[in-house]
């Protein structure tokens, strides 16, 4: 068995990862999605696909992609030399020299065709190459400036460009000129050269038009003309996506920026390119630009994009109870309840019904991927909760191809596992022979088995459910699963659990444990299944067993906590439970501190009459003994055993010595949950009980005094924690103990509230047993 | 007639009497005082390591020539500043700053003649900038040292720079010289500047002359020293404390190395040429993998090195009282070698000898 206070310090480690100020899951951390685009290529898209990162920039190309540039120099030498020798000369030889036995058959062809005039294009396009930045002032006078050549150099590509008569370098060398015009942010230049070659009657709409647009977009002063000529970049210009992106004005009307289109194609590209940028449902805009451009190679990836988006509004609060992962606005706030962002998420399982719709009309040949459009609308039936329609969709999808062992398959299976319990009857729930397997296979995918502890979680088998979620274990700087403390933290929902003990100290009853725990002994060794699910809270179980009996500490029921507490190896408490014996930066002991006899900023002022070690079970175990002697009509005294047995519920509050009894990490300052013995851990209300029962039983004026300004103590407690849920300030000028101590002991007053607790051992004492 | 011949004989013979009476009072055998200095070249480090401050305490060294940046000529930009210094000095209290510009040669070869002007103020501006923002708690002498290896080709636009940096600085400027225009002034000329900087190192390219230290070689020195006059201008002198090794594979120059010697050492083996070593197993030190069979030539500079250029120095040059003494540069690891005594050597030599 591990170590317990290996287990302690974990669980010490977890508190800090619940409460820490520094680290708060990431959106992506906690999105869940089982249609992943990776099944599919959008490479040139790819950038843009839905995650909370929205969006980084990313190579639109992959390695095998001839880039438009080099493309159109192949064409530009009638494809007589290879994509290789275009890269080497446009973009790795420093200069090119005219050279008919070049190494370089780009050099080489030129210079065969005597196409100095393209030689010396490159040159001077390399020349312009380190221009192309804004620059900071190397003087450090002022931020940046414009260095002095690049105003001649700008004049000679626009001279050069007029001089051409080759109009493929004509165009180019207008380029050139545009793009340092950007940088040196000189508009009308750049608007007139634009005008002058790109914005003529016959001008070519091709790779280099495209890179000049951009250029003039982001000097257009109307924002609906702007937004125009970004989505016709967006939609024909890969590489400028990402300028196109944040070029992109969401605030302009899209009919607006639509008048600005001469042919559907046009229209299309605006549909498109808000389409990508849409961060609410983009179906209106996908199906006209369907409509408009049938032959759109955008259409898959808006859809895929699509139900990401639709999984991202359903799944992620229906699992983790975290606000979607990719906010749309501010209408997902964190301190809505639980309520709310479930019932939100069912109103957008409704928009799954339109995706079906619409995707359903589109022939299947218009997708670049076959299996596509039956694992979109498998997926799709999932989120609407059509089991059935969803089965037959998966089983269509795997028919029609999809490779064994591919992102597609696995994902299918996911999808047949969770749909296997979700359409299971509540409280008979199960997790059927057929998809243990996919479990075993997928157990590292931390978010499926997430989601699929959920699923059975919410059909009512909460041991079984807490089983798997034992099998969420991540890594914390790595991958994780993170789930609200919603429920737990009504008040203010700012942390997250990413470990099961935690969530089953805080949401699950302790008969929810024990059962979990039966389980364990009747099915941990009959299959490779069960034996991996009940590994984890196997190998817990005696921190398991210590957490019910702490549960029981919390409903006061003893006796019960006693049962399981001795259930647990004599080892456990022996072999260094942590937070008893942890020292303070001081060396001295903080925890270990018999609990009947001392408290906390108080000197010792009872005679301690036993030494025991300190253990949940023996501190249990004593109190029981000490509230049946007081229960014994023999009993003397009583008055004192009442009082030592207040000091022990006193210690099990948030300001005595062993508030482990109840918690399992503590903060400095209230931590507001949902826990049932909330109000006792921090007003220590069975406290105040007996030390009003010691005072009861008691004849002595100074003992019965003592009493109540224990009891004042326990009363400003509850004060503290009145004012913390109310957000107040705490009101102790009218503590009603504190009034009463001084109303019936006046002379007593100073001593025991005035002065230090120092008295306090005058006023016990002549109260000991004989 | 007669009495204006007089008076100007009379006038003359004053006039020769008090420069007779300057020469002697400013030109003695020994000076009588020495300024001690230390150069700080690096250009990555953003305070002075303990050991560095110790050596100024230890030697009371109250002056750091601080390179502030070099400047070169770029294409786009023009004359632009690099290397710039990021070290900042807070807590040497009372450490006396002078600020140093390197100029790359190459510069004047590029530069356009409306681009001066430009150039001194900007040079100025930024040195001014750095001394406020880095040097807050130092004082900064009224003084810039302009460091150029300037060519007879450059000769003159070099100097034209430095006068307008006179014009623009407003303070004393002095500059560097190297021991050929110290000894070749007729043809290297004389810098308008208001002092010199004489560099008694690296007196030849470290590449060739491949059996003689090219750091410092006493019968150089001497050679170049040896002039029939006086400079015209008043010199501090610069003298070497570091060392280096230059590293050779199939007989190509590959870097100079200037750390990890301690590394290095176990694995060479002296050849019989003097200065040279070769490499007897495969080694790595910090990014370098130097292997088997490379040459390497360890270039030091030894106390006896450093007391013979004194004693050259000595022989060869007439100090004014006060000297000022530089020493390149303030390195720990390149300092290490020198005990404290050898360096309290260096400066008082130049009073005893």
């Amino acid at each position: 068995m591990k170590p317990l206070s290996k287990c302690i310090t974990i669980f010490l480690l977890a508190s800090c990862r619940l409460f820490a100020c520094s680290f708060y899951p990431y959106q992506e951390d906690f999105r869940f999605s089982f249609f992943k685009p990776g099944e599919f290529d959008y490479h040139t898209y790819s950038g843009f696909e839905y995650d909370a990162m929205a969006h980084e920039p990313s190579e639109p190309y992959n390695d095998a992609d001839i880039h438009p540039n080099i493309a159109s120099w192949m064409n530009y030498c009638k494809q007589h030399v290879s994509a290789k020798a275009v890269i080497e000369a446009v973009y790795t030889m420093p200069q090119l020299l005219v050279n008919a036995t070049s190494d370089n058959d780009m050099v080489r062809y030129l210079s065969k065709q005597k196409d100095t005039a393209a030689i010396n294009y490159l040159n001077f396009a390399k020349r312009c190459e380190s221009l192309n930045e804004f620059f900071s002032d190397p003087w450090e006078r002022q931020e940046s400036v414009n260095p002095l050549v690049r105003g001649k150099i700008i004049n000679k590509a626009i001279a050069k460009s007029k001089n051409t008569k080759n109009k493929f370098l004509k165009n180019r060398y207008a380029f050139l000129a545009i793009r340092m015009c950007f940088y040196q942010q000189d508009t009308s230049l750049l608007l007139r050269v634009f005008d002058e070659n790109f914005n003529q009657k016959n001008s070519e709409h091709n790779y280099i038009y495209y890179c000049a647009l951009h250029y003039r977009s982001l000097f257009e002063t109307n924002s609906a003309s702007a937004n125009f000529m970004v989505a016709q970049v967006f939609c024909n210009a890969p590489e400028k996506r990402w300028a196109a992106f944040n070029a992109f004005a969401r605030s302009v009307e899209i009919d607006e920026v639509i008048k600005y289109a001469h042919n559907n194609i046009e229209k299309a590209n605006v549909y498109q390119t808000t389409a990508t940028f849409q961060l609410n449902k983009a179906l209106d805009n996908i199906r006209k630009m369907y409509e408009l451009n049938p032959q759109t190679d955008a259409l898959e990836f808006l859809l895929q994009r699509e139900i990401n988006k639709l999984e991202d509004w359903v799944y992620t609060p229906y699992y983790s109870l975290f606000s979607p992962s990719v906010n749309q606005s501010v209408e997902y706030d964190e301190t809505e309840d639980e309520k709310t962002i479930l019932d939100r998420a069912e109103k957008d399982r409704l928009y799954a019904q339109d995706l079906v719709q619409f995707i359903s009309k589109v022939p299947s040949k218009t997708f670049t991927h076959p299996t596509f459009l039956p694992s979109a609308i498998a997926h799709l039936y999932f989120i609407s909760k059509k089991y059935d329609n969803c089965k037959q969709q998966i089983s269509v999808a795997l028919k029609a191809g999809v490779a064994n062992d591919s992102i597609g398959k696995v994902q299918l299976e996911k999808l047949s596992a969770l749909v296997s319990i979700a359409e299971q009857n509540k409280s008979e729930v199960q997790i059927r022979k057929d998809i243990q397997p996919t479990l075993l296979k997928n157990e590292k995918d931390i978010h499926f088995i997430f989601a699929m502890a959920r699923e059975i979680e919410y059909k009512g088998n909460k041991p079984l459910a807490s089983l798997l979620f034992s099998k969420v274990v991540g890594n914390e700087y790595e991958e994780a699963t993170y789930w609200s403390m919603r429920k737990v933290f009504a008040k203010d929902n700012w942390s997250y659990y990413y470990y099961y003990f935690d969530y089953l100290n805080y949401e699950y009853e302790p008969l929810v444990i024990e059962s979990a725990l039966h389980y364990i002994d009747e099915h941990k060794s009959e299959n490779d299944f069960n034996k991996w699910l009940c590994s984890k809270m196997a190998e817990d179980q005696s921190i398991l067993l210590d957490l019910i009996g702490t549960k029981y500490i919390r409903k006061n029921d003893l006796k019960k906590a006693q049962l399981f507490f001795n259930k647990i190896p004599s080892s456990f408490w022996s072999s260094g439970y942590g937070g008893w014996e942890e020292s303070s930066a001081n060396g001295t002991n903080v925890f270990d501190k018999n609990p009947f006899y001392t408290l906390k900023y108080t000197p010792d002022f009872i005679t301690k009459r036993d030494t025991f070690l300190l253990t949940k079970k023996t501190i249990t175990d004593r109190l029981i003994t000490l509230l049946e002697k007081v229960e014994n009509p023999k009993t003397k005294n009583k008055d004192y055993y009442y009082f030592i047995i207040a000091n022990c519920y006193y210690n099990m509050s948030f300001e005595g010595n062993i508030w482990m009894m109840r918690r399992f990490n503590k903060s400095c300052y209230m931590i507001l949950t949902n826990l049932e013995d909330d109000d006792e851990y921090y007003e220590a209300r069975l406290a105040q009980h007996y030390y009003e029962l010691a005072m009861q039983h008691s004849r002595k004026k100074m003992f019965k005094a003592l009493c109540l300004r224990m009891m004042a103590r326990c009363e400003r407690d509850k004060n503290n924690h009145i004012a913390e849920l109310k957000s107040t300030n705490a009101e102790n000028s009218t503590n009603k103990f504190a009034i009463e101590l001084q109303r019936r002991y006046p002379k007593y007053y100073d001593d025991l509230v005035n002065s230090s607790c120092g008295f306090f051992e005058e006023y016990f004492s002549g109260k000991k047993p004989s | 007639m007669a009495n204006t011949q007089k008076q100007i004989t009379s006038l003359t013979l004053a006039f020769l009497a008090i420069l007779t009476s300057l020469v002697f009072s400013a030109c003695n055998e020994h000076p009588q005082k020495i300024n001690r200095g230390i150069y700080y070249w690096k250009n990555s480090v953003w305070y002075l390591q303990d050991e560095e401050r110790k050596f100024l305490q230890d030697h009371q060294i109250k002056t750091m020539y601080v390179k502030y940046f070099e400047v070169y000529y770029d294409e786009n930009m023009g004359p632009t500043p690099s290397a710039k210094t990021y070290i900042s000095l807070y807590n040497t209290d009372s450490m006396n700053i002078v600020p140093v510009v390197y100029l790359r040669n190459e510069l004047f070869k590029a530069m356009h003649d409306s681009e001066y002007t430009t150039l001194s103020k900007n040079i100025i501006f930024l040195i001014d900038k750095y001394s406020k923002e880095r040097f807050g708690a130092c004082t900064i002498l009224p003084e810039i040292q302009i460091d150029c290896d300037w060519t007879i080709s450059t000769k003159d636009k070099y100097f034209k720079l430095l006068s307008l940096l006179k014009q623009e600085a407003k303070r004393k400027l002095t500059c560097t010289l190297r021991l050929y225009p110290y000894k070749y002034d007729d043809k290297m000329g004389v810098p308008p500047v208001d002092g010199a900087i004489l560099m008694c190192y690296n007196l030849m390219n470290p590449l060739e002359n491949k059996n003689k230290n090219s750091i410092l070689d006493i019968e150089e020195l001497r050679k170049y020293l040896n002039r029939n006059d006086v400079y015209p201008l008043p010199l501090t002198v610069a003298l070497p404390t570091f060392s280096w090794m230059q590293w050779y594979q199939m007989n190509n120059f590959k870097q100079l190395i200037h750390k990890h010697y301690s590394e290095l050492l176990p694995v060479l083996k002296p050849d019989p040429k003097k200065f040279w070593y070769t490499v007897t197993r495969d080694t790595v030190v910090g990014d370098l993998f130097i292997r088997q069979g490379d040459k390497i030539k360890a270039e030091a500079i030894t106390n006896e090195n450093l007391n013979d250029a004194i004693e050259v120095l000595n022989k060869e040059l007439s100090f004014r009282n006060e000297l000022t003494v530089i020493l390149y540069h303030l390195d720990a690891n390149q300092l290490k070698p020198y005990a404290n005594e050898a360096i309290e050597q260096v400066y008082n030599d130049f009073l005893t000898r």
